[in-house]
């Protein structure tokens, strides 16, 4: 999985953001290190939704020609479990890098 | 940049971006740059830069992944089609580069190298002579000075009871102040130090139109004669010395030893013309006895004004002047702009330099024209089959020309980057030569400047392969191609024009930097009139506060000088007013016998200088006959005595073999006739490469009050500098609230003088030097693609008995008569042109025979170089190979 896919689920995660909150999020959690550039966002923003990962949540009280800005997207059940799946596989590496560490101080 | 601005360019940005994601996410993409713009700025501007660059590359990487990634099918709008073409060109020409390393590497060398050095030069121009002055409406400000034909000066400094004149006449102007240079002992609790100030008059920042940033500037009451003593001091020497503590303004400073008020702090850009960091009123007096032509002026013109007329109405303001204190009109105000004045030593050597870089980079394109015409040569099979199987001849052509683009891209890229840092070396290494108020950054004008150089080079040299693959028939190129690819004659007279004309410029490059390399050396093997070896100088400056009068400074010096002479190792020790390369103290005088001139006739200004007992001896100046002062003259006890230099003898006593015994006087006055005691050689005060005036020696005690501030000269046994620390000691023993400054040898000082001929000289060394470079790489490219076409041709003729040295000659006889062809253009337009270098050549001749034939020897001899190869390569042939491959 792409990283910036990566943090754009674990944003999702925790509820509906529009693409400019879950930049901030990630700017944020990273403490500045990693930005998400407008056409990498949208970018994987698009992506993700072709891969049925996340999806467009419709806002109620948006009219329909009212501006585009605020489009809200969530996260979906296959979402959900590839970004588990992600998650795991991540923290075998580092349990797997962990070990390997401690062995080569002993 | 606001905001808003910053969405509306990202929003031009987007274009960019693959119309997809435009159309449906334009303003959260908006929202979200403008947000990471927002973050980046409070860390400053190059994190705003950096925040542009990412976005813009983040743009370009999406469209590429558009359309080379997933996306790759589908329908397409025609410019997305040419685009996409685009990028397989893009591609397509990467990989040939890849294929031919060598050549591309070579490309891109030369360009870097005919770029870089522009990038110095124009960098240089576009600071020295079109960057605005940092102030408001600067093409309405003017410098202001005057000058006497008839005492041979072009500026003599403006005299104030002039300058109160013109205040109440002129009718252009709006406003205009005098300046003064000074130095100022700046005491505080940390001690003493030597500072550079400016005597200035009240309206000197209205001028300029500088606010300052704490306080207000000087009032009228503060510039007058006696006025409250106040300064100003910068913005530099508030953050340095006071913290950029606001409650400065009201506080006080010691200078010269006298409590000066601090009424407000200045910012940086009004330390102008030079880089004065404190400021106090010049306090002129308009009813002054004497006349006194030390000021330079400075004035803005009220709109629409031009210089002519500014000028005129000057002068007519002038007009009372002539009446009180100058019958004779020797005295006139000018008018010039302001950077005319300032960069006035500049201008020739910019010209001259920008015309060797311009010819450096046209010999760096021929060069890569040849190159690039080779390369479309052999490349001509390749054109022919892919013409052959249905590739449109526009299409070849562009293939072609995107090639040299990102051939010129990579080269302009690189030789913005490497001139950039050399012009950052440059400037360090002249620096204190350049006016105050040049900065130096990368700006605007020079990025513009790179990319137009870098597009036009593609251009340059983009055309003429791309017109040959266009020209070239099917038929023929598939028929060369079985014939292993001759060049048409028509290919191969390009080629060897190409390399005649880079001889022809690099002959022109060449000569003139010989020329400038040898006039840099006559100058630097001038007489200087005095020993700089083994001497030391250094500067005190008395204030008048704690050394009223004559005597007590007098007595300072006697006192000092003694303790010098009394360290071990000291040689001789002695005091002078005004040492050579730094400064003029002009007067007038008439010897004995000489009636008073008449109006109109000449009286050229006599340099005047006060010296000690020992400094000749100090300084190493010999005497062409007489004697030096010793410690009884100039005593009121015995009679005024004065030393003459050469100059000064030829001039005033033209034809007299020996004037010692003459005596001269101050003119206008009838004070007592003072005798010629020596004549002092002439000292090439005003720069090796300058004439010398008329000039005077008094000794010190004749004229006590005239010692505020003196240079000390010591000649010392073993290394100089090494007495430096001692100096400091002794000062600090006689007084110790006196700085010491501008401690150097003497042969720092004179390499100082020369510092900027040095150093332009240099460039103009290493320009030549890169150009036959170049020219001789050129050639031999050249030569051997020739030869190897031909290889064919050499093959029969040696299978027909042909021998070694004759295919040698033949080789090298074609490539040296294009080389002498070249050369000898080259030396047409050198010694036709050559008025241009005249200013800085300095009594060397452009047409110098031992110049003109040692650089006709060293093209030759590069030439010859050149073919020397290709020639023995192509004798070596092994006929039976050739015909046998056929």
């Amino acid at each position: 999985m792409k990283p910036h896919w990566f943090h754009i689920l674990l944003s999702l995660s925790a509820g509906h953001r529009h693409g400019l909150a879950i930049a901030r999020e990630v700017r944020q959690s990273s403490e500045d290190r990693i930005t998400l550039w407008p056409a990498t966002l949208y970018g994987s923003l698009e992506d993700l939704t072709g891969l049925g990962w996340i999806e467009e949540i419709a806002d109620a009280k948006r009219r329909p020609d009212a501006s585009e800005r605020k489009r809200y997207y969530g996260i979906t059940r296959a979402g959900r479990a590839a970004f588990d799946a992600e998650t795991r596989r991540l923290s075998d590496l580092v349990r797997l890098a962990r070990q390997a560490g401690r062995r080569q101080q002993a | 940049m606001t905001p808003t601005r910053a969405r509306r360019r990202y929003r031009v940005l987007l274009h960019l971006a693959p119309r997809r994601l435009r159309e449906r996410h334009a303003a959260g993409m908006e929202d979200a740059f403008i947000d990471a713009w927002h973050h980046a700025r409070r860390s400053g501007r190059a994190a705003v830069l950096i925040v542009w660059l990412r976005a813009t590359l983040d743009l370009l990487m999406a469209s590429f992944r558009d359309r080379t990634g997933a996306h790759w099918r589908g329908r397409r709008s025609p410019g997305e089609r040419g685009s996409l073409m685009l990028l397989m060109e893009i591609r397509s020409a990467l990989r040939s580069f890849r294929r031919q390393r060598a050549a591309t590497s070579l490309v891109v060398v030369m360009l870097t190298l005919g770029i870089a050095a522009n990038v110095v030069v124009f960098g240089m121009v576009n600071e020295l002579f079109l960057e605005p002055f940092p102030f408001s409406e600067p093409d309405r400000l003017v410098y202001v000075n005057e000058r006497a034909p008839k005492w041979n000066l072009d500026r003599t400094g403006i005299n104030f009871p002039d300058f109160a004149e013109w205040q109440k006449g002129v009718r252009m102007f709006e406003t205009m102040a005098l300046v003064d240079g000074v130095s100022l002992n700046l005491a505080d609790a940390q001690g003493a130090e030597r500072v550079l100030g400016a005597r200035v008059t009240k309206d000197l920042f209205a001028v300029l139109r500088v606010a300052p940033i704490l306080g207000r500037t000087f009032n009228a009451e503060e510039d007058r004669p006696n006025g409250p003593p106040v300064a100003l001091i910068s913005e530099r020497m508030w953050h340095e010395r006071f913290g950029a503590d606001e409650a400065i303004v009201g506080s006080t400073l010691q200078l010269n030893g006298v409590p000066h008020e601090i009424v407000g702090v200045m910012p940086r850009t009004a330390e102008f013309p030079s880089a004065a960091p404190i400021w106090v009123p010049l306090a002129g007096n308009s009813n002054q006895q004497s006349q006194n032509y030390r000021y330079e002026g400075v004035a803005r013109l009220k709109p629409g004004v031009t210089i002519a007329q500014a000028e005129q109405d000057l002068v007519r303001a002038h007009a009372p002047a002539f009446e009180h204190h100058d019958k004779d009109r020797v005295v006139t105000p000018f008018v010039q702009p302001l950077r005319d004045s300032l960069v006035g030593d500049f201008r020739s050597t910019a010209t001259a330099l920008t015309v060797a870089v311009v010819l450096l980079l046209a010999i760096a394109c021929a060069n890569v024209a040849a190159i690039m015409l080779t390369r479309a040569i052999s490349r001509r099979h390749e054109m022919g089959i892919r013409l052959a199987v249905g590739a449109g001849r526009w299409r070849l052509v562009r293939q072609l020309l995107v090639e040299n683009a990102l051939l010129s891209l990579a080269g302009g890229a690189l030789g913005v980057a490497i001139g950039q840092w050399a012009l950052r070396l440059l400037v360090a290494s002249v620096g204190e030569d350049l006016p105050s108020w040049t900065t130096f950054q990368f700006d605007l004008r020079l990025a513009l400047f790179a990319v137009g150089l870098t597009a036009a080079t593609s251009i340059l040299f983009g055309w003429a392969p791309a017109l040959h693959a266009l020209r070239g028939d099917l038929r023929s190129a598939m028929q060369d191609s079985s014939n292993g690819t001759t060049l048409s004659p028509g290919g191969r007279r390009v080629l060897t024009w190409l390399v005649g004309a880079e001889f022809a410029l690099a002959a022109v490059l060449l000569i003139g930097g010989a020329l400038l390399f040898r006039a840099f050396s006559q100058v630097s093997q001038t007489d200087p009139g005095f020993r700089p070896d083994h001497a030391l100088t250094f500067r005190i400056a008395l204030p008048d506060a704690s050394y009223a009068d004559g005597p007590a400074r007098l007595a300072f010096w006697e006192r000092l000088l003694d303790q010098i002479r009394a360290v071990p190792g000291i040689e001789a020790a002695g005091t002078i007013t005004c040492p050579p390369f730094t400064c003029h103290w002009g007067n007038f005088f008439r010897v004995e016998g000489q009636a008073p001139p008449a109006p109109g006739e000449q009286n050229p200004v006599v340099l005047h200088r006060l010296a000690s007992d020992g400094y000749f001896e100090a300084m190493g100046i010999r005497l062409a006959s007489g004697r030096a002062f010793d410690a009884r003259d100039g005593r009121a006890s015995s009679a005024p005595v004065v030393i003459v230099n050469e100059t000064f003898a030829r001039t005033f006593w033209p034809g007299e073999a020996d004037v010692v015994g003459r005596r001269l006087r101050a003119s206008g006055g009838d004070d007592a006739w003072i005798t010629v005691i020596g004549v002092a050689r002439d000292v090439k005060h005003y720069g090796l490469d300058r004439p010398m005036r008329p000039g005077l020696y008094f000794p010190s005690p004749q004229v006590p009050s005239d010692l505020s501030t003196m240079v000390v000269v010591v000649r010392t046994s073993g290394e100089p500098a090494e007495f430096s620390a001692a100096a400091r000691a002794i000062v600090r023993g006689v007084d110790a609230s006196l700085p010491i400054y501008r401690v150097q040898t003497v042969e720092a000082m004179l390499a100082e003088s020369l510092r900027t001929r040095a150093t332009y000289s240099w460039m103009l060394a290493v320009f030549a030097g890169l150009a036959v470079v170049l020219a001789l790489g050129g050639a031999y490219g050249v030569a051997s693609y020739l030869v190897t076409q031909r290889r064919r041709e050499i093959g029969i003729r040696l299978a027909m008995g042909a021998r070694d040295a004759d295919i040698i000659r033949t080789v090298l006889r074609r490539g040296l008569v294009t080389i002498g062809a070249g050369t000898a253009v080259g030396l047409a337009i050198v010694t036709s042109g050559a008025g241009l270098l005249a200013d800085l050549l300095s009594g060397v001749s452009p047409r110098d025979p031992v110049v003109i034939a040692s650089a006709v020897a060293l093209l030759g001899a590069a030439g010859l170089l050149a073919h020397w190869i290709p020639a023995r390569r192509a004798a070596r042939v092994d006929p039976v190979r050739i015909l046998r491959s056929a």
